[in-house]
Formats: structure tokens, C-alpha cells, sequence
């Protein structure tokens, strides 16, 4: 918005080319601001009507908006949508998802976190294909339901080795989210643990020293000889 | 599939691009009074790309437009870039909110309302697992602020700042619909420069309030114990958390900014205005939007109305303009007196009406209204009567224009 007051601005004060060349900037700027450019690729689209049975657990599968995939596989009760995304969205990724005894209605899907609700008391197995090189923590998760009521770990929900989490029992709106805050046991140096104020103390110090040096350089000076300040 | 223009693609072309730009202005400005405000104007939008937009640190390799989630911590790329020790961000003295979402720098005055509790060590829910002490958090935002203040003084509001943007765009605004500006009183102006320490103040005691219950054991006010799993939801703040940010202006805006671009979730926004007052909303209050309106109202008639009473720019001005600091402050506004002639241009020009630059006989004239916009070096007609120094060296100087 800002961008178009300048150039109105621009149109009022300054020449034509001034003018054309801040167009072409803010329209660079724009388009690296974009970041993003999308690329065509065979997908699968369905709808809210479609169903992603598991019978062999009394399960089904089912979304509340419509979306692409490039594949859906069952694999050992559980549905594996290869770049899986809602409309809406404009992320895409691997979801895998399996529910037991009970109808899941999935309502949104990003990277780190997932909204579905859930019809009937069954389990729910997810794994959200985190870009994690570790196992998460599970204090590194959280399970809410629509009126923002958290479920505790362990006894409401379990984490799994490979990132994936079952829930059991809950009905409702449930967002499952993980939120990646570089959250690990640190063993590191101190120096290391506490490298930032270490860094603005010595940005401090030096800063003042920088400042008082070239205080006392920029300092006028008494002419001997004129009686002036130089 | 999405993919993404490389950051090695994308920083090398914002640099020329904010270089060509920067180069282009000086170039073509042909009014020599307005050559630095035009400048300003151009790199006050690319700090607000930069701020906003995260086209140097992000957010490259996290989706966009997503659609809802619970929090636009999710967002928070400083945690990746300095990991649990100030997930937060490094405090920058610019007033672009405590979510310029994911973004490595956040507004300060968050910082020092959440950090105020120095010997306490407090989770700030969504699980931001701090590995940092209590006081090791407000020593570097205190740091971070004395050593920015130090070396550019309060030119983050001439230059940098979303806020001071926006209310110069209003002022153009104005000037475009040829409306006249007004001016306070000197004595009124000195007032609400004043008042600035006093809303510092009042908002670092209501953080204490608002905590109460995690210090003393009691809440003094009601509700304000934390929700969440183990009372960690919000931490020590509460949903009545940081009680500045609850009347803040600018704090809409960003919403609107980072929503429209996409790194905030909108329902942020759509989810305002609730519980007593509709001081408690999901992220914007009630107070916000009056504060914004006021503002906005009165940026149409004064310049830079809210920078005379922007507590940021007082904790600015208090480390680069008072002594000690203002005898080491590295970025100075000067006068030579036997140039200037006293015509007092200077004085009329500038937009928060800092008198030192007009009133004071000489030497160093750099006063904590001063936000180091340089106008008064623009429009000052005497040749080097004014100048604004970087470590004693001139970084600009008044021109003889009228020649």
C-alpha cells in the first residue's frame, strides 16, 4: 500500500524517468518479496465428498475441504497421501493418517501442525512428515480442541519414536501442532548456551570503547597559537 | 509443488536493487530541499520489506498462506537463527510488534514487558522453551539497545521505523490534499515528551500486576493467571499480557501487513475485540484500534505525532541524548553558530519540533525529540550551518540551495 502512496508521490514530485525507474524497483521488490513461484505437476484432486476407507479397522477417512494429492496409498491400515494440500493452502507434503474406530473429517494440513474432527471414540495415528533429523520431544507437541482445552502427553495422546502421535479416545475438533524451537537437552559449552549475551556484552564494550576513543580523537583542540579551537 | 527463489538469487538483487534505488534519487531528486526526505522515503519502504517481508532472512523454506493453526508463533524463524536462547528475536528499536512473524528482530518494548521479571525463570507457553535466565534476556535487550542507541541515536525512527513511515506517508497525505499542518505549543510539546517516561513507567508497573500471581502468589488483578497446559500458555503474562502492546498503534497494522502477505494467520485478526471491554482479543484489542484511529486522525493535522510520545524512541533518545551516553553518542546533529543566522527554517521543519537544533548556540544540538530525519540539514540554507556526523566524520551537511 505504502509503495503505491510513494509512487503517487513520486508522480507528484519528481520526473517522469524517477518515476518509471521506482516502478521498476518496487516491482522487483515485489517480486522477490513474492518469494514464491508455483510449478505445475500431475495431481489428483478430490472433495468433501470423497471417503479413504480402513476396513480392516473400522476406519474412515475424510476432508472437510477439497484438495490434490499426487498419491494415496493404504499401507498397513494406514493412508499415506504423498504431496498431500487443502485448498486453501499452498503447502504440500506427507501425510500419513490412520483412524480406528472412528470417521475423521481432516479440515486443514500444513508442515508443522494438522485440524481434524473426529466422529466416534477410536484412535487416530498421525505422522505429519516433519522435516525433523531427531525424535521429537512431546513437550514439543500440542494437542488442543476447539475451545482451546490442551491434552496432556501420555495420557491423552503418546508421541512415538518416529514423530508419530496417537490419539485415543478424544472427539471434537482436535489441532495436533508441533511447534520446532530447536528444543534439545543442551550440553553445550556455556560459552555456547549463553553465546548471545556473551556477544552483546562484548558489543557493549566495544561499542563504548569504539565511542570514547573517538571522543577524545574528535575532541577540539586549543591552538597554541591562534588561542582558537581547531 | 512450490519452490522457492534461492536467498543467494534473492539478496544480491535486493541489494542492487536498494542500491540503484538509493543512487537513482540522489541522481534525479531536482528539489535540493526535499533530495534527503526522498531518500529517507526509499529506505524507510525497503526497511519495511525487510521487516515485514523477510526478504533477507526468510521465510525461505516455510510455507505461505497457510491455513489456520493455533498460534503465528508458528512463524518464528528466530528461534531458528538463534535458537532457545532468544526465540523471540534480537531487540531492534523499531516499533514492528513482537510477532514481525518469524522475523530475527522484535520490538523491544515487548521484550522488556516479558523480561521484566528478571530473577524468574517463566516458560512462555507454546512451548518457547527459554535456555536463558531471566536476566540474561533483559541484559540483551538492554545491551541491543544501548549499543544501537549509541551508534545511530534515534535515526531508527528517522529511517527505519514502520510507524514513522506510516505517519509520513499520512503527513504527505495531507500535504497532497494541501490541509496545513499544526504545531504544538512548546510548552505542550515538551509535555508529551515528558509523558513518554511516564507511559514506560505505567506499563513496566502494570507488567508487574499483571504477573502478579507468578511473583507474590496472588493475582492483584483477576484473570490474570496463566491458561494452558501446567498455566504455561502464556506464561507469567497472561491473557492480559503486555499491557503496552494492548494500546500500541502500530500493533493493527503489522497484523494487517503480515496477514496480507502471509505470514501471519488472518483468524489472528478476525478473532479481535472479545471478552470485558474487548480489551482481551486473540491479538489485537479494542484499545489498539481507538489508539490507531487517534493517531491517524492526528497525523493528518500534526507531523509525526506519535514518535513525541512513543516510549521505544524515549528508551532510544535516553541512551544516545542523556548523559553519559549523549557525551560517546556516535550519531550527532550539529550547529555551527557563527554560520547559522537564526532564520529558524530548521525549527519550522522539523516534524516532532525539537527546539535544541534552533535554540542552542552551537556544537552538539542532538536532543531526545530529535529523530535524526536530517530535514533541518536539508532545508537549512546556510552552507555547513548544520550537519549530522557519524563518529566526527560529516555524514551530510547543509547546502546553499537557494543559489
Amino acid at each position: 500500500m505504502s509503495c503505491y502512496i510513494v509512487l503517487v508521490d513520486a508522480l507528484i514530485v519528481h520526473n517522469k524517468t524517477c518515476v518509471l525507474l521506482l516502478v521498476v524497483l518496487l516491482v522487483v521488490l515485489s517480486f522477490l518479496s513474492l518469494g514464491t513461484i508455483e510449478a505445475q505437476q500431475d495431481v489428483t484432486h478430490f472433495s468433501s465428498e470423497d471417503i479413504f476407507e480402513i476396513p480392516a479397522v473400522n476406519g474412515i477417512i475424510g476432508f472437510s475441504v477439497n484438495g490434490t494429492y499426487a498419491e494415496a496409498v493404504l499401507e498397513k491400515d494406514t493412508w499415506v497421501f504423498s504431496d498431500l494440500s487443502l485448498s486453501g493452502s499452498r503447502y504440500s507434503g506427507t501425510l500419513r493418517f490412520s483412524a480406528k474406530d472412528c470417521n475423521v473429517s481432516i479440515r486443514s494440513f500444513r508442515s508443522n501442525a494438522l485440524s481434524y474432527s473426529v466422529d466416534g471414540v477410536g484412535e487416530q495415528i498421525m505422522n505429519l512428515g516433519l522435516n525433523l533429523s531427531r525424535t521429537s520431544h512431546s513437550s514439543e507437541w500440542y494437542v488442543i480442541n476447539q475451545n482451546s482445552e490442551f491434552f496432556a502427553a501420555g495420557r491423552d495422546w503418546q508421541l512415538l519414536t518416529d514423530n508419530t502421535v496417537v490419539i485415543d479416545g478424544i472427539v471434537g475438533t482436535l489441532t495436533v501442532v508441533h511447534y520446532n524451537y530447536g528444543y534439545q537437552v543442551d550440553n553445550r559449552p556455556f560459552y555456547m548456551q549463553h553465546s548471545i549475551i556473551i556477544l552483546t556484552g562484548v558489543a557493549v564494550v566495544v561499542t563504548v570503547t569504539c565511542a570514547v576513543i573517538i571522543k577524545i580523537k574528535t575532541k577540539p583542540r586549543l591552538s597554541m597559537w591562534s588561542g582558537k579551537y581547531q | 509443488m512450490v519452490w522457492e527463489v534461492p536467498i543467494s538469487l534473492v539478496l544480491p538483487l535486493y541489494f542492487l536493487a536498494a542500491f540503484v534505488g538509493i543512487a537513482l534519487i540522489i541522481k534525479l531528486s531536482k528539489d535540493k530541499t526535499k533530495k534527503i526526505s526522498n531518500l529517507r522515503f526509499y529506505v524507510q519502504i525497503l526497511a519495511v520489506i525487510v521487516i515485514f517481508m523477510g526478504l533477507i532472512v526468510g521465510p525461505f523454506g516455510q510455507p505461505r498462506w497457510a491455513p489456520l493453526g493455533v498460534s503465528p508463533r508458528d512463524r518464528l524463524i528466530g528461534a531458528d537463527f538463534l535458537g532457545n536462547q532468544m526465540p523471540d528475536g534480537i531487540p531492534f528499536p523499531v516499533l514492528a510488534c513482537y510477532y514481525p512473524n518469524g522475523r530475527t528482530v522484535t520490538c523491544p518494548i515487548w521484550q522488556l514487558q516479558a523480561y521484566i521479571f528478571p530473577f524468574w525463570n517463566y516458560p512462555r507457553g507454546y512451548d518457547v522453551t527459554y535456555s536463558t535466565l531471566g536476566l540474561e534476556k533483559l541484559g540483551i535487550v538492554v545491551g541491543s539497545l544501548v549499543v544501537a542507541a549509541l551508534v545511530f541515536g534515534r535515526s531508527y525512527c528517522g529511517w527505519l521505523c514502520p510507524f514513522g513511515l506510516f505517519q509520513d506517508v499520512l503527513t504527505r497525505v495531507r500535504k497532497v490534499s494541501k490541509l496545513k499542518h499544526r504545531t504544538f505549543s512548546e510548552s505542550t510539546n515538551k509535555k508529551l515528551s515528558q509523558s513518554r517516561y511516564i507511559i514506560i513507567a505505567v506499563f513496566l508497573i502494570l507488567s508487574v500486576i499483571f504477573g502478579a500471581y507468578y511473583i507474590f502468589g496472588t493475582e492483584i488483578i483477576p484473570g490474570t493467571v496463566a491458561a494452558g497446559p501446567g498455566g504455561t500458555e502464556a506464561g507469567i503474562v497472561s491473557y492480559i499480557n503486555e499491557p503496552f502492546c494492548l494500546v500500541c498503534p502500530m500493533r493493527p497494522l503489522c497484523s494487517l501487513v503480515q496477514s496480507g502477505i502471509g505470514t501471519m494467520n488472518y483468524s489472528y485478526i478476525s478473532k479481535i475485540v472479545y471478552g470485558p471491554f474487548g480489551i482481551i482479543g486473540g491479538y489485537i484489542s479494542s484499545i489498539n484500534l481507538i489508539v490507531l484511529t487517534i493517531v491517524i486522525i492526528l497525523s493528518l493535522v500534526y507531523r509525526r505525532v506519535w514518535c513525541r510520545i512513543c516510549p521505544l524512541g524515549a528508551l532510544t533518545g535516553l541512551f544516545s541524548t542523556f548523559t553519559p551516553f549523549k557525551q560517546i553518542a556516535l550519531t550527532k546533529l550539529e550547529k555551527d553558530n557563527q554560520k547559522c543566522t537564526r532564520c529558524g527554517v530548521c525549527k519550522r521543519a522539523c516534524p516532532t519540533q525539537a527546539t535544541d537544533v534552533y535554540t542552542k548556540k552551537g556544537g552538539d544540538v542532538t536532543e531526545s525529540k530529535c529523530i535524526l530525519c536530517a530535514r533541518c540539514v536539508e532545508i537549512c540554507p546556510y552552507e555547513d550551518a548544520l550537519k549530522i556526523k557519524f563518529a566526527g566524520k560529516t555524514l551530510v551537511n547543509s547546502r546553499n540551495w537557494l543559489e
